[in-house]
């Protein structure tokens, strides 16, 4: 029913009013509501995993995206192409990598593909053509090799340029 | 808005992977080995290496190197850390043979060579000395894709390939003398039948020249024939 809204409410308590036809872009909400029968506009569907500010946000995707055809089924062998995000996207993901972090957390838990697909390219776009030290860098990662371990590097590097 | 303070160090590997696989195998490897316990763990992972395109490509048709930083590290860091999971190798030859010599191979069963001259690829399966020898019993699968030199003398060449491959692999039970449509490999044994035989070969893709050598390959010569594709 066009225009037929439900309630979503966030792990802090927050709740945002959306139409029932954007909602279902989330396969677990469109399963909550088809298989709880939930289609009541005082019925709220709890979404434990998503604080406010991302759940706002993941609606704002979803509101744009509304009448995109549905994505593409995984397949291995396709040409991977991070460069395919489209402008708006792109805007929409200026954010901070918390953020971004936490939007592909959302996706991945509401089961939203075109969301997650889009922010996990982003993720990769900030990866490519980085090695490891910038990559500890850009993503704050420790090294947590033991001495031992990076001793065993040292000496693996080593046999390579002898041979 | 707030800010977030999940790093990608705390996503499950679930997404890791998710976000790993939207991204060329060897741009994983270049960027995550030896970065911290956790990402060499998933790296190693036979997703990311078991099997390995060793070279850049924008068409089948156009192949070229790793670039040298690329190589390096992928020579003395990252090749000797996954070559134990390595089962599937494509190379190309300008870097063939520093990838073979970085590490053993104990596992790799499948090959892939594009893109070599015709005489190096006959060079690489008769000189003693060459990697090939090392791999002779281990290779299960092979693909091999040469240019063209000059026109005239290319049947000929290719021929001689075609049989020092059989000679060198002695496993084979895949050969692709014909990996891509517009690839220019074809053979004739002339009026005498060819000295190869197999007792392994199940699929044989191959162009040649006339009905005749076609019936010398159906003649009985490859006993566990499953299919083959004869153009």
């Amino acid at each position: 029913m066009a225009g037929h809204k439900i309630k979503l409410q966030s792990s802090d308590g927050d709740t945002f009013d959306v139409e029932v036809e954007i909602a279902k872009q989330s396969a677990t909400i469109k399963t909550m509501l088809e298989d709880l029968g939930m289609d009541e506009e005082e019925d709220v569907i709890p979404l434990p995993n998503v604080n406010s500010a991302i759940l706002k946000k993941v609606i704002q995707w979803a509101t744009h995206h509304k009448d995109d055809p549905p994505p593409p089924e995984d397949d291995e062998n396709r040409e991977k192409n991070t460069n395919d995000i489209s402008s708006w996207d792109q805007d929409f993901l200026k954010v901070d990598q918390g953020t971004l972090f936490e939007l592909i957390l959302a996706a991945n838990y509401l089961d939203i593909k075109g969301l997650l697909d889009v922010t996990c390219k982003t993720v990769a776009n900030m990866i490519k053509g980085k090695t490891p030290e910038e990559i500890r860098r850009t993503f704050n990662i420790k090294n947590d090799f033991t001495p031992q371990e990076e001793e065993q590097i040292k000496k693996e590097n080593e046999w390579c340029e002898e041979k | 808005m707030e800010y977030s303070s999940v790093q990608l160090n705390d996503l499950p590997d679930e997404i890791i992977f998710i976000i790993f696989k939207k991204l060329n195998k060897l741009d994983v490897l270049y960027s995550f080995i030896n970065v911290n316990t956790r990402f060499n763990n998933i790296v190693h992972d036979p997703t990311f290496t078991s099997d390995l395109t060793l070279f850049n490509y924008l068409s089948y048709d156009y192949i070229y190197p790793l670039s040298d930083l690329i190589l390096e590290r992928f020579c003395l860091q990252i090749l000797p850390k996954i070559a134990r999971q390595i089962k599937w190798l494509d190379l190309e030859p300008l870097s063939m043979k520093r990838i073979f010599l970085s590490a053993n191979y104990p596992n790799l069963f499948r090959l892939g060579i594009y893109y070599i001259k015709k005489q190096a690829a006959l060079n690489l399966f008769t000189d003693k000395t060459s990697v090939m020898h090392r791999l002779k019993n281990d290779i299960l699968s092979f693909t091999i894709n040469t240019i063209n030199t000059q026109q005239g003398a290319s049947i000929n060449l290719d021929t001689l390939v075609f049989t020092h491959i059989f000679n060198m692999f002695t496993n084979l039970q895949y050969f692709n003398f014909d990996p891509f449509f517009l690839c220019y490999q074809r053979i004739s044994f002339g009026s005498s039948p060819p000295t190869v035989f197999s007792s392994t070969l199940l699929e044989l893709h191959v162009k040649v020249m006339y009905i005749q050598d076609c019936l010398y390959l159906l003649d009985g010569r490859f006993i566990n024939f499953g299919h083959s594709m004869l153009i």
